[in-house]
């Protein structure tokens, strides 16, 4: 519904600057050029993930329990003490944790790039006031091939470990899969929008 | 965080009723939810009491009464994307009468020292009967697990809860220290209309609760540099 009513609010308001421009700073060549000198760097090229770093297959099965967690606080799961919880299939794959992690929407798409508002989740920012324009190559041809304007995108920057330890620093662009929108759910932005464009104006 | 997860991923797991053996690598790719699947997916296993296999960022298990998708890799928000698009695209009717979104690291101290800092904090010894007590053929003993629950966080429904697991670490030694968040929310209302406000409910919640669980994760974490309360 955010996304939504985002894009919708900056329809409503064309005439509120601090809405349509980014607030804080402008980036125009690169998206690497959103980091400093010593951490563009150490980033290499944004890649998809390689097969080879792919789990070794399960070594371990998460014990069954009733509920939603694995094991739940007050369950009488009948492990002795000595027993702890097994690391689960999953867990057996390499690992990407993310450092710095963005929400971005796609403004406008040319030839070899394009260009993004982007929402710093990590400082849990309130509002996308930073944009960045991205070389088509940052991303996976199927990505590039389904973007369109509007299209909503997760940035991460962060460090993969395989299962062997080795380590490395790693920046992925992913587009999300967003479950289609339906009648009522652009109805409910629509009228968020108006409720908060309503405000400003006030 | 303080300190750096080695290990970092999130295990979203539903409560319901569902058909194993619907869940085909081809049936995801035909209704365009995983490209690829068909011929790239690891380890599969398709029954109708159980289907299990490995794509690419996400691993699937889903048996009559739970439906659980993981993974390792950020951005940890593909797992409830595609878990929606299921329920709110294609299986609609499905019961679901619960949801867990499961927050999981293992994270490593530096040194012997701030590791005690973390269980001394969280368990002190003397109340077990002190170090020499909990020794056991010149090993040291201590905390096994230790697991905390929350009810009704936050003004939501009575029957929601978060529960708090923390271990030594199987995966990593020394120094390991293993946390779990099971953040667990119940479906209310009719059952058969319930896949679309689990759908809602994980798009809309995903990312607060994963927030949520860090904030729990970090604090437990600060431990390693805080005095043994007295």
């Amino acid at each position: 519904m955010f996304q939504s009513g985002m894009a919708t609010l900056a329809a409503q308001c064309p005439e509120d600057e601090e809405l349509q421009e980014s607030a804080s700073f402008q980036r125009s060549v690169g998206a690497r050029h959103l980091l400093d000198d010593e951490a563009r760097r150490a980033i290499p090229e944004a890649k998809p993930l390689d097969a080879e770093t792919a789990a070794r297959p399960a070594q371990y099965v998460a014990p069954e329990a009733e509920g939603s967690g694995l094991i739940e606080a007050n369950d009488e799961t009948g492990l002795s003490p000595d027993v702890r919880s097994l690391p689960a299939p999953w867990m057996e794959r390499a690992s990407l944790h993310a450092l710095q992690e963005w929400e971005g929407y796609v403004v406008a798409i040319r030839d070899k790039e394009f260009q993004a508002r982007l929402l710093d989740l990590t400082a849990e920012a309130a509002f996308p006031d930073e944009e960045a324009t991205i070389l088509l190559e940052e991303i996976s041809d199927r990505d590039a091939a389904m973007m369109r304007v509007g299209s909503i995108f997760r940035w991460v920057i962060g460090y993969e470990r395989s299962p062997a330890g080795a380590k490395k620093r790693v920046s992925l662009i992913v587009f999300r899969d967003l479950p289609r929108l339906t009648e009522a759910d652009v109805r409910r932005g629509a009228e968020w929008a108006s409720e908060v464009a309503q405000r400003f104006r006030s | 965080m303080p300190v750096e997860p080695e290990i970092s991923g999130v295990d979203l797991v539903l409560v319901g009723s569902f058909n194993p053996a619907i869940f085909t690598p081809d049936w995801f790719e035909s209704y365009g939810l995983l490209p690829g699947a068909a011929e790239s997916v690891e380890n599969a296993v398709v029954a109708p009491e159980l289907a299990r296999f490995g794509y690419d960022w996400l691993h699937l298990q889903v048996s009559p009464t739970r439906f659980q998708a993981s993974t390792a890799q950020a951005p940890l928000v593909r797992v409830p994307d595609l878990v929606a698009r299921v329920f709110q695209e294609q299986l609609f009717h499905t019961p679901i009468l619960a949801i867990g979104i499961n927050r999981e690291v293992h994270m490593r101290v530096g040194t012997a020292g701030e590791a005690e800092l973390v269980w001394e904090n969280l368990a002190p010894l003397e109340v077990w009967g002190g170090e020499e007590a909990l020794a056991t053929g010149g090993t040291r003993a201590g905390i096994t697990s230790l697991a905390v629950a929350r009810r009704a966080p936050e003004g939501r429904p009575r029957d929601d809860r978060i529960n708090v697991t923390v271990e030594p670490s199987v995966r990593l030694s020394p120094y390991g220290i293993y946390i779990r968040v099971n953040d667990h929310y119940t479906v209310e209302g009719d059952p058969l209309d319930s896949a679309k406000r689990a759908a809602d409910l994980l798009v809309k919640e995903f990312d607060s609760s994963v927030r949520h669980s860090d904030e729990i994760i970090d604090r437990t974490m600060s431990l390693a540099t805080q005095p043994e309360e007295s």
